[in-house]
């Protein structure tokens, strides 16, 4: 099994991030495959590590571990004056998810969270793939019909460069700008995929940007008439 | 005759969408067999996976009977069932759908836990049943040319994205129905495409009509094993 068969070489990668126009046609679909799992895997390096050494302190698994967290921190901010919107009482809802936290399991503390932590490290890479494919389709059935000419394989390969920038997704966990640097990365890649979409498809900017917003529009018009009909025939139902 | 050592081969091609694993399984001599081994080998693989990462999800949890209560507690006390017209009928709901989900992640369901060792195999098959099945009559409609054993043959490469789900050995694992549901789909639309050499706008529109079929199919089976747990669960059977 040749590597270069899974992965593009890391000057395509470069090319690519830079948005040069070359890369974009050189890639096949089972390389941009093996490029988001190489991605993934990396990208979740330090999020892996902070994220077991915060579980691991708890003696506890992940999910309890960050829900102790964050409602800890909206105890916080409710303490600076804010208010909570909702008639719920926050107190009793934290004391309840500490006593989960603090309720002893089968195995060590540690290894429970070690096992959590791997389960999210792996998920990064499973949550990408779900993006580029579920969300790929919608992009290249829209980038069609305004006009793009390639095949289902060629769209995967080109627009797999977007998960090279988020790489750096081990930045997240830098305090207080790991949000603002997670956005730029986001943005970053974005950028990426939209101009996998131009080369690909040979598509000029305004169809390229029209590809990526008619699916995400037509996913919220279809998620509102879906609530608003359940509402509709629940509101009937119950009289 | 294909050989199971050639397996992972043809999973790893169908999931790039290439023709040669759909091709092989088309020209071979007893497509059908070969499909239904796939399916049924891939879903023990996923149900033995499943099962392991059940009991690994198990040992890192505390006990799902104390996890229940205090979740239940700390709902009931913070004042979210509260704001229900109905809270102690919302309580049972909740407790239900809560008891539902433990038994489907595997958490906590002791011996019930075995029974994925048996339904994934058995659910995989059904799905491979349907699609080849649906999936030759609307292609014959639409002007396909491939057999029926054909069709089984070319559509059991469908199970090739699950192989994702041997992951779930480790617990925590996510991996998105979303991901599944597209990927199958995209090797179903491979495999009417080249199995029964439909253009793509036929393949697509055979595709689509399959999905919307399987979804409608899906709804209706979940809604009846879902009510007929909930009753079981509530003691009215």
């Amino acid at each position: 099994m040749n590597l270069r068969h899974w992965i593009p070489s890391t000057q395509q990668m470069s090319n690519a991030i830079q948005l040069r126009s070359e890369p974009f046609g050189q890639i096949t679909m089972r390389q941009a495959f093996g490029m988001i799992l190489v991605a993934g895997v990396l990208g979740g390096i330090l999020p892996f590590l902070v994220s077991w050494i915060q579980a691991a302190t708890l003696d506890t698994v992940l999910p309890l571990a960050q829900a102790v967290r964050d409602l800890e921190q909206i105890a916080n901010i409710t303490g600076l004056g804010m208010t909570w919107p909702a008639p719920i009482n926050l107190q009793v809802l934290t004391e309840s998810v500490q006593t989960l936290a603090g309720l002893p399991q089968p195995l060590p503390g540690w290894m429970a969270a070690l096992l959590s932590a791997l389960g999210a490290w792996i998920s990064l890479p499973l949550g990408w793939m779900q993006l580029w494919l579920a969300y790929g389709v919608l992009v290249a059935l829209s980038a069609k019909s305004l006009g793009a000419t390639m095949t289902l394989q060629r769209f995967f390969a080109a627009t797999g460069y977007f998960v090279v920038p988020l790489v750096l997704t081990n930045l997240t966990v830098i305090p207080f700008i790991g949000g603002l640097i997670g956005g730029v990365i986001g943005l970053w890649a974005a950028v990426v995929y939209a101009k996998g979409v131009q080369v690909i498809g040979r598509l000029d900017g305004l169809r390229v940007i029209a590809s990526l917003l008619l699916p995400i529009i037509v996913v919220v018009i279809a998620y509102v008439l879906f609530f608003f009909s359940t509402g509709l025939m629940a509101g009937i139902l119950l009289g | 005759m294909i050989q199971p050592r050639n397996y992972p081969e043809f999973i790893g091609q169908s999931l790039m969408l290439e023709p040669e694993p759909f091709v092989a399984l088309v020209d071979d001599d007893n497509p059908w067999i070969e499909g239904l081994f796939l399916t049924a080998v891939a879903g023990v693989l996923v149900g033995i996976a499943k099962l392991i990462g059940g009991w690994l999800l198990t040992a890192s949890l505390p006990a799902s009977a104390s996890v229940l209560e205090v979740l239940m507690q700390g709902l009931t006390g913070s004042g979210i069932l509260g704001q229900m017209a109905d809270p102690v009928a919302a309580q049972a709901g909740l407790r239900q759908v809560i008891n539902l989900l433990f038994v489907q992640s595997g958490y906590g369901s002791g011996a019930l836990g075995l029974l994925v060792l048996i339904l994934v195999p058995i659910s995989y098959i059904g799905q491979w049943l349907y699609f080849g099945l649906v999936g030759h009559g609307i292609a014959r409609l639409m002007g396909g040319t491939g057999t029926l054993g054909q069709s089984f043959g070319a559509m059991s490469l469908m199970v090739a994205p699950r192989i994702l789900l041997l992951l779930t050995v480790i617990p925590f694992v996510s991996v998105g129905s979303t991901l599944l549901l597209v990927w199958s789909t995209l090797i179903v639309f491979r495999a009417l495409e080249v199995s029964h050499e439909l253009g793509w706008q036929q393949a697509a529109i055979a595709t689509v009509i399959l999905l919307v079929g399987f979804v409608l199919l899906l709804m209706l089976i979940g809604g009846l094993v879902a009510g007929g747990i909930s009753l079981w669960l509530g003691g009215v059977l």
